[in-house]
């Protein structure tokens, strides 16, 4: 029984320790991504909270992977030029879609990872250029896009390789389930179930 | 189905939409606040985002110190040839400054003296402060000066064309021996005509020699050319009484003047070819 108690506690421990962590990794992203911090090649930045929202969707759990989502996306609109709310609403989306396509459909590993990264990042770059052009009086702009949002695509996409990592070193450091699945417990029932509802 | 709607995730997901939507929703209907939630949420953040923003202008400005060596060079040359531009402007501005002076004072004495030809010039050879100060101008006979002319600087008599030629003409100013103009004191009326002495011209005065030992002209007096002169309009300023000195050797007295005209800051003049 004590070592129920305590092992559970443990979890908590862990599990409060990892989140920490996670919230204090998407704060980090969005300072570098709206201050910005990170470089500029040719006039094109990267967007970090995009590729750090899907590893985070991928390897976390489903509610705190939406929640993180949510965080992100209002610490992204807190620097937007239309603080509305939208990329809020666009990342919690795509948190959501993600954690669910993990927990039903798909592995966990780089390449689904990167699939779902470069579609969200994609659909987000091609929203976003649709709408700048369709101004009026300006049309589709279709150097802007070779220019500015297929660069800003691809350098997202290089970043979340590194994104991926360190979200799992933090998931791995910090819980004792195998990344990505869920493990049963020999032994005591209670633990079991207090494993599945973790 | 039923189940996937009843997992903790899509609760999750739905309130969380709820609210981020209403929130928009929100801002909409304001027209162009932002959405309650992110303006809660900047509160928190803004603070943060200006010291990560310090920050990295500090970093920025630190590393700048390592930037290459050719880059700075080109934003030097840069510089200096911005630095040229604008010299050659101050330059052209200061000349333009002066010409519009001298305008200032020839519009002066034009409007005084309507029937009067000037022409301007300017000194191109010569010291006019120098000892017995003489100088060239940039206008000869071809611009209608002719020798016994008398040069101004606004009201300020400055000297006589000697010599011309046809670009260009000679000017011996008040301070050279040579030179004589027949002038009065304002005050009193009293007569007298300019002279100099080597000593006098290195000071950069004149005096006015033989005037009676009960002279009335006294220091501050100011003196101007007279009617009684062929080669000068009358009332030019030629100068202000510095001291009267009395001579030891004989019954007159000498006042010292010192001219109204700036020999050193010399370079634009005007010629008066009839008057």
């Amino acid at each position: 029984m004590l070592a129920y108690t305590t092992a559970r506690s443990g979890k908590k421990r862990n599990r409060y320790l990892r989140r920490l962590l996670l919230g204090l990794l998407v704060l980090f992203a969005a300072m570098a991504q709206n201050v910005p911090w990170l470089p500029a090649f040719f006039g094109v930045r990267a967007l970090l909270l995009l590729p750090l929202v899907v590893s985070i969707a991928v390897l976390e759990q489903e509610v705190p992977a939406i929640c993180f989502g949510a965080l992100a996306g209002l610490l992204w609109d807190v620097s937007a030029q239309d603080p509305r709310g939208w990329h809020a609403l666009f990342l919690t989306v795509i948190a959501f879609i993600c954690a669910m396509l993990m927990r039903y459909l798909f592995n966990c590993n780089l390449l689904t990872v990167g699939l779902l990264g470069f579609a969200a990042a994609a659909l987000y770059l091609f929203a976003r250029w649709a709408l700048d052009s369709l101004v009026p009086g300006v049309g589709l702009d279709f150097e802007a896009l070779l220019r500015f949002y297929l660069p800003r695509l691809v350098y997202t996409m290089a970043l979340l390789p590194l994104c991926y990592w360190l979200v799992r070193a933090v998931v791995r450091k910090t819980s004792r389930r195998q990344v990505g699945e869920h493990i049963k417990e020999e032994g005591n029932i209670g633990q079991i179930r207090a494993a599945e509802r973790e | 189905m039923k189940r996937f709607f009843k997992t903790a995730a899509f609760k999750s997901f739905a309130v969380l939409m709820a609210v981020l939507v209403a929130g928009s929703a929100l801002s909409l209907a304001t027209r162009g606040k932002a959405s309650p939630v992110v303006s809660a949420l900047s509160w928190v953040t803004s603070p943060l985002q200006s010291l990560c923003a310090s920050a990295a202008n500090s970093f920025r400005d630190f590393f700048g110190y390592f930037r290459s060596s050719a880059a700075l060079q080109a934003q030097l040359a840069a510089k200096e040839e911005e630095l040229a531009l604008y010299r050659d402007r101050l330059v052209d501005y200061d000349k333009t400054r002066q010409k519009l002076e001298l305008y200032e004072q020839f519009l002066e004495l034009k409007e005084e003296n309507p029937k009067d030809q000037f022409q301007e010039a300017s000194i191109i050879g010569g010291e006019p402060a120098g000892q017995f100060g003489s100088f060239t101008l940039n206008r000869g006979s071809a611009a209608g000066i002719s020798v016994n002319d008398p040069v101004l600087v606004g009201k300020n008599l400055v000297g006589i064309v000697t010599a011309t030629e046809l670009s260009s003409c000679t000017v011996k100013t008040i301070l050279h021996p040579e030179v004589h103009v027949i002038v009065y004191e304002t005050a009193t009326g009293e007569f007298g005509w300019t002279n100099t002495t080597p000593a006098l011209a290195q000071q950069g005065l004149l005096s006015i020699p033989e005037l009676l030992r009960s002279t009335a002209i006294a220091g501050g007096g100011l003196i101007c050319t007279s009617s009684e002169s062929k080669y000068y309009p009358a009332g030019l300023i030629v100068g202000t009484v510095q001291e009267v000195r009395m001579d030891d050797q004989s019954l007159s007295a000498t006042a010292i003047l010192k001219p109204a005209a700036h020999f050193e800051s010399l370079r634009d003049v005007f010629v008066l070819t009839e008057f």
